[in-house]
């Protein structure tokens, strides 16, 4: 159920171009995928034209071998000075990357020399250009020296140096101003054609509810056409787990490697189209032939997952129940990643804070497929955050026993387990610690969390204190953790460092009040608008 | 468990071996040893002296042989170099950059 990073691409194809050259279209899930395809690829010091809704960069603090390898003391410190982010960790850089910062360790392995960052077209330009100049100063900001901003205009052209080397960011009508003489790195993720405004409040997802497409696949590789853009890798990130593309827009992505490698046939077309229809304005007025459509679609086309998974949702509108279900249980045989968790909004809305929708969307799934594991783990989220502690202990356990192995699964019962005082029961819950990986990261520090409070109970300070230590090497510096870290360091009659947590922990609260109405600003290095 | 053992923690004796805690990360850089503590974010370096003394907590030397090794080195009276180390082990020990060797090594 974790998805856990694949080492091979989903598919990797290669095609005869005109020229002397030859495509090859890495097709993958998640987008960090894209830096390990380049790697094994063997790129060096490439430009990279990234079409995204999301810039994917984000900093990888150093690890204590990094700046221990500094060739002097001053540099050193220089380079704690300017890398703010203060997480030291036994983990490498390369075992940190994930699909928010991926673009950064292409440029430390020295892959990307120049990244262009190609965001989505919006009517309200001027908006869209606040929320890039703001997603640009909030990174910059946390490491001024190593990513500098010099110029922006009123087009909504940005550019700047990462690391030295040159950035620039465009709105998608622009880049065609900005295309690079040499060959460059293409990647392109599907989240690019459907999240429109990054000024929305439902960013980074998309407008989940109503799920459409603001450029079809088949402009955009009319554009590129156009633009004399040369390139001979792609990388096509679906990005359906985690959220950002709905799964009903995945066959946009199809659509899209299918067009980059060669022209589609008349039938293809046809077929592509019909799915493209479904999330026209004009097809919510005529649901009925619609429907009909679409089963004479399948009719033509029975093994196509896309199509029955559409029908399904539709039907499902509908209340159409048993319908509904026919068609999913065809699309997951099919296909079976259909049967994902992210097969519908629920998560991304339960992402943003929007429970109760959240809520509506798995019950509605779950007249689907009652018996999906993901659904029953929604269920024991929601009864953990109601503090239903004695029913969400008995789903913990039930889903233990149907071979549910998941950290949300053991960390909530031993929560559960906790809140009841059944101590060793929790302790036994939480088993040996889930095996590492960019997709479970954020699970790591609930059941380091859990586990430490689950050991201070059992009086076990030696486990506690590795638990918060290792909550200190992810990166969480909260008031709580340091006062637990006092309360152990007095058990264990060290006050020396108990007043030091004691004073950090203190520190911390006075700070985050304080932060509350400061934020970090980048400098830019010219005068800009 | 009494009064005195709540208050005072015992500080580093004579005859006690001392080696370095294995989760700390250093490197000697410029003739001085730079520490880190990825389990509290800290980041130290050391003077001259207190390199040395870094240097020489292998868990093989006892705290009065390490004495005499820098009694050796540098041109300071005696008394006030064996207060200085012994409060300065006292500190790393507290601050678990170091740990008690509790069998001596062969």
């Amino acid at each position: 159920m974790i998805m856990a990073h694949r080492s091979e691409p989903l598919t990797q194809e290669s095609e005869p171009m005109a020229g002397s050259g030859s495509l090859t279209l890495c097709v993958v899930e998640d987008h960090d995928e894209a830096y390990h395809a380049w790697k094994k690829a063997g790129f060096e010091n490439r430009i990279l034209v990234h079409f995204d809704a999301h810039i994917d960069f984000a900093w990888i603090a150093p690890t204590p071998e990094t700046l221990l390898e500094q060739s002097s003391l001053s540099e050193m410190l220089a380079t704690l000075h300017r890398t703010p982010f203060w997480r030291l960790t036994e983990k490498t850089e390369e075992e940190r990357v994930h699909l928010g910062n991926y673009i950064h360790q292409a440029i430390r392995a020295n892959i990307v020399r120049e990244f262009i960052w190609v965001y989505p077209e919006d009517r309200k330009q001027a908006k869209q250009r606040r929320a890039v100049r703001s997603i640009l100063e909030t990174t910059a900001a946390f490491a001024p020296g190593l990513f500098r901003l010099t110029r922006a205009t009123d087009a909504g052209y940005f550019e700047g140096q990462i690391y030295g080397r040159r950035f620039l960011a465009l709105p998608y009508s622009a880049y065609r101003a900005y295309v690079p003489q040499e060959e460059a790195l293409l990647d392109i993720d599907l989240d690019f054609f459907i999240i429109q405004s990054l000024y929305s409040r439902h960013y980074p997802y998309t407008d989940v509810r109503t799920p459409s497409f603001w450029l079809s696949p088949s402009e955009f590789v009319a554009d590129l056409l156009a633009s004399g853009l040369r390139y001979e890798f792609v990388t096509l990130a679906y990005s359906v787990e985690e959220g950002y593309t709905p799964l009903r827009l995945k066959f946009l992505g199809i659509e899209l490697a299918k067009r980059l490698l060669r022209s589609l046939s008349e039938e293809e077309e046809l077929h592509f189209e019909a799915l493209k229809d479904l999330f026209r304005p004009s097809a919510s007025g005529e649901p009925e032939s619609t429907l009909r459509r679409l089963e004479e679609w399948i009719k033509v086309h029975p093994n196509d997952a896309a199509l029955r998974f559409n029908l399904a949702m539709l039907l499902l509108e509908r209340n159409d129940i048993p319908r509904a279900v026919t068609q999913y249980r065809k699309a997951i045989e099919d296909d079976p990643t259909y049967r994902t968790r992210y097969n519908h909004p629920g998560p991304a809305l339960l992402e943003l804070g929007l429970r109760g929708a959240a809520r509506t969307s798995y019950d509605r799934m779950k007249q689907l497929d009652p018996h999906n594991p993901h659904y029953r783990l929604f269920e024991l989220e929601m009864l953990i955050a109601e503090r239903d502690w004695g029913q969400a202990r008995l789903l913990g356990k039930e889903l233990l026993k149907d071979g549910v192995d998941h950290p949300v699964v053991r960390t909530g019962l031993a929560e559960s387990c906790l809140r009841l005082r059944r101590y060793q029961e929790a302790w036994d819950a939480l088993g040996p610690e889930p095996p590492v990986s960019a997709a479970t990261s954020r699970y790591e520090t609930g059941y380091l969390w859990v586990k430490a409070r689950v050991a201070e109970r059992l009086d076990r300070c030696e486990d506690a204190l590795a638990c918060y230590h290792g909550l200190i090497r992810h990166g969480e510096h909260s008031p709580g953790l340091h006062r637990a870290l006092a309360r152990i360091y007095l058990r264990k009659r060290n006050f020396f460092k108990a007043r030091r947590h004691l004073a950090k922990a203190i520190r911390l609260a006075v700070l985050a009040r304080m932060s509350r109405w400061w934020r970090r600003k980048a400098t830019w290095d010219s005068q800009t608008s | 468990m009494g009064l005195t053992d709540l208050i005072v923690r015992s500080g580093p004796k004579a005859c006690e071996r001392y080696a370095r805690a294995p989760h700390v990360k250093w490197r000697l850089l410029e003739g001085r040893a730079v520490l880190i503590d990825a389990n509290e974010d800290l980041f130290m370096h050391l003077n001259d002296v207190g390199s040395c003394i870094w240097l020489g907590l292998d868990g093989k030397k006892s705290v009065d042989q390490l004495i005499s090794d820098l009694d050796n080195a540098f041109a300071v009276p005696s008394r006030r170099l064996r207060k200085d180390v012994l409060r300065f082990l006292r500190k790393l020990s507290l601050m678990e950059l170091i740990g008690k060797v509790e069998s001596p090594s062969v």
